[in-house]
């Protein structure tokens, strides 16, 4: 069997043992690196993920500097460590202080705040782990199963068909985006814009960058996305007042474990938490929002009491905690085969990649199968530390919790900046970022969302390569995109999802499945 | 980036008397019809005190701010979208202004993009994905900006000025002085410029929550995660 040779591939990196020599002492004791890693990329991607307004796309883009020192598995290792860790922090600030960390969180503030404030908090932190480790075990095999084919699969597309596939990425990333459609799109040609400054990728002309020399590399990613979900989130915070806001469960977090009737009441939830969330974490463009919302949606339309949901049922908690999961983790599927990141956070996964001289695709599966899989079995360790070390140390997050946000968010503020300079140790970065944070505040108090802008950004470069290839290859022939079946078929799906968007009917149920979480 | 700080300096439009129907939004998108140039202006003003930072010379500015692609792709459409403005109820502001918001965006980018070569035979230029894209992004502009002055829709929300103020003030140190002063004086003196920000501040606790922190950040980042931050200000280390 392949996938267990691959898996078994996996384990053996993420359990490699270094001989280190102590220091002064001269002994010299094997340590596992690789899972000190990860361990220490959950601590601190929790540690972040829990302070208010910070999400996980704006704490992977502020950790992502500690991990430039280390060699490439172990930076991804730790990476995905930090990654799942903010996830966690998300769901723990929801259930005890009903400020969701980020969007995908937002649904558990529903019940799980509930479930706190009637003592229960334990309990509801502890589901949303054991939820989020089991949907990670199924996640991780999906992954691992599905991997080798579709690595086979992607070596078949061509210039045209990458197109169209990203073309129907950015369609479902619309489709799953709160709000306006039309302002969604407009969020992701903005994102495609912005990602046109700098040189041109086959002229090296300078595009959009009036001489400015710091622009003529083109902006940042991550650079913009701690301006847009960093600095915006702050300033916004202070505009709302965000102390005020902080009903933190004053009563001591007691009785960790779940009873028996809860992992009863609990277990089919996650069950189809998991399904739906891997389903929607697959999609390019879709991801870990959409599942949790959809998640809880199915979970309310199913129960035979619809009216318990919002008052603190722990289904309210495991479902959409289970489907963010592992959708957080599936969404890994797109990036690793075809090399298409389908959201922010693995576009800034591509950016550390780069970073340490890999470009994501179908290619690293075949020439580097020990970081792939490495990787892979990381994300499954990862969780299994979340559910160990997390949930003794809730009562330090909830002390965490009790810092006052005037003097939180100044913190907040330096640890950027420093973050973002020591990407390239370049101010202007930092003043981008700046410029990113206001911009920001200006489309969050216009009701635009920015989650769209970064994909837009992160496929704007991918996409005008592949578009100006299929171009050159069919000698200006457009309607290669039509006439390629793989690449029709796409092109087709996305236009008909499109249309499907707009249909009256269609769109109430859209509304539906967001409206949950407003009232 | 100048054209989404121009549009928000939309208070609640009050409908005035007379033709006049929206003099405050009127404004407001004439502001942003003149950002560019007023942007320049400012860094005009600040050559000088900027330490070498930024470099704009008055001729520059005459050169830019009559650049006569600049009033003619971006300067003039926007104006007459102002002077509609000023002359229309808006009943969904939040969303009208967001619309015109983008139409000045892409306008601008349509003028940043003018000097690119575009299509070769069939072979595309580096100015034509920009122009593709602004268009696209015109179209959207112009969609959400009738949706808002047809349809009754939200509100804008209230602007807050200190937090951004201070919180960008903070931000602006931090680049100007982390390279000639060192990682300790520039994360102690942004952290309490970013503290200005909050009214809730009790100083003796900010300034030793603010010691504290910048104590931690000069261990964390030089030396125990080995990134290169100088730490003493640069004439001490002659």
């Amino acid at each position: 069997m392949e996938i267990f040779a691959n898996l078994a591939l996996g384990f053996k990196v993420v359990f490699a043992l270094v001989d280190w020599t102590i220091p002064y002492i001269g002994v010299t004791i094997p340590i596992p690196t690789n899972i000190l890693l990860c361990l220490i990329g959950a601590l601190v991607g929790t540690l972040v993920g829990v302070l208010p307004g910070i999400g996980t796309i704006a704490t992977v883009a502020m950790l992502l500097p500690i991990t430039f020192g280390l060699p490439p598995v172990g930076a991804l290792i730790m990476l995905a460590g930090i990654y799942y860790g903010a996830q966690y922090g998300g769901s723990t600030t929801s259930i005890l202080v009903n400020i969701p960390g980020e969007a995908g969180s937002v649904v558990t503030t529903l019940d799980g705040h509930q479930m706190a404030k009637q003592g229960r908090a334990g309990p509801a932190l502890a589901i949303a782990a054991i939820g989020s480790f089991f949907a990670g075990c199924v996640a991780t095999v999906l992954i691992a199963l599905l991997g080798a084919p579709l690595t086979q699969f992607a070596l078949k597309f061509g210039p045209a068909e990458y197109f169209s596939l990203m073309t129907l990425g950015l369609v479902f990333a619309v489709v799953l985006a709160k709000g306006s459609v039309l302002k969604a799109i407009a969020m992701i040609v903005f994102g495609l814009l912005l990602s046109m400054v700098g040189s041109d990728l086959e002229t090296g002309a300078s595009r959009m960058a009036f001489n400015v020399p710091e622009l003529a590399d083109g902006l940042g990613f991550a650079t913009v996305a701690m301006g847009v979900f960093g600095f915006a989130e702050i300033i916004r915070n202070l505009d709302t007042g965000a102390e005020k806001g902080r009903e933190l469960v004053q009563n001591k977090v007691t009785g960790l474990m779940p009873t028996r009737a809860d992992l009863i009441a609990s277990a089919p939830a996650v069950l189809r938490g998991t399904i739906l969330g891997s389903i929607l974490g697959i999609l390019p463009g879709g991801g870990a929002v959409i599942a949790s919302f959809a998640a809880y949606t199915f979970e309310k339309k199913i129960a035979k009491d619809p009216s318990e949901f919002g008052k603190g049922t722990i289904r309210g908690v495991a479902a959409p905690e289970s489907a963010n999961n592992a959708a957080a983790q599936t969404s890994f599927i797109p990036l690793l085969t075809l090399g298409i990141p389908p959201n922010a956070v693995m576009a800034l996964m591509v950016g550390a990649m780069t970073i340490h001289g890999i470009v994501p695709g179908p290619q690293v599966m075949q020439k580097q199968p020990e970081l792939v899989w490495g990787m892979i079995a990381s994300m499954w360790v990862g969780n299994l530390m979340l559910l160990i070390i997390n949930l003794p140390l809730v009562g330090i997050w909830v002390q965490l919790l009790r810092v006052p946000y005037h003097l939180l968010y100044p913190c907040i503020v330096i640890f950027c900046a420093i973050g973002i300079y020591s990407v390239n140790n370049a101010p202007a970065d930092v003043l981008i970022a700046g410029a990113f944070g206001i911009i920001g505040y200006w489309l969050i108090k216009h009701d635009f969302e920015p989650a769209p802008l970064l994909l837009g950004m992160v496929l704007g470069p991918l996409m005008e390569e592949n578009l100006r290839r299929a171009m050159l290859i069919s000698r200006g022939d457009a309607t290669v995109f039509i006439t390629r079946p793989l690449s029709g078929v796409l092109l087709a799906m996305a236009l008909a999802l499109l249309i499907l968007t707009f249909l009256p009917m269609l769109r109430k149920k859209r509304e539906e499945v967001f409206v949950e979480s407003e009232n | 980036m100048s054209e989404g700080v121009g549009g928000m300096s939309g208070k609640s439009p009050l409908s005035g008397t007379g033709p006049l129907k929206n003099p405050y939004g009127g404004l407001a998108t004439l502001l942003l019809a003149l950002a560019p140039q007023l942007i320049f202006l400012v860094f005009v003003i600040l050559t000088p005190i900027s330490f070498g930072y930024i470099s704009a010379s008055p001729a520059n500015f005459a050169k830019f701010g009559f650049d006569r692609t600049l009033l003619s792709i971006f300067t003039l459409p926007m104006l007459v979208i102002a002077v509609i403005t000023a002359f229309m109820i808006v009943k969904g502001p939040q969303d009208y202004y967001g619309g015109v918001a983008l139409i000045a965006l892409s306008l601008f980018a349509f003028y940043a993009s003018s000097d690119l070569p575009g299509m070769r035979g069939f072979q595309f230029g580096p100015g034509t994905a920009p122009r593709l894209f602004s268009g696209l992004m015109l179209a959207l502009g112009i969609g959400i900006a009738l949706t808002g002055l047809l349809w009754p829709g939200a509100k804008l929300e209230r602007y807050h000025l200190r937090g951004p103020l201070f919180v960008t003030l903070s931000i602006i140190t931090f680049a100007a002085i982390i390279r000639p002063l060192g990682l300790i004086i520039t994360a102690f003196a942004c952290f309490m410029i970013a503290a200005l920000g909050s009214p809730n501040q009790r100083w003796v606790q900010t300034l030793i929550v603010g010691i504290a922190i910048t104590a931690f950040c000069c261990f964390l980042f030089p030396v125990a995660l080995g990134l290169p931050f100088q730490l003493k200000p640069r004439f001490m280390l002659r």
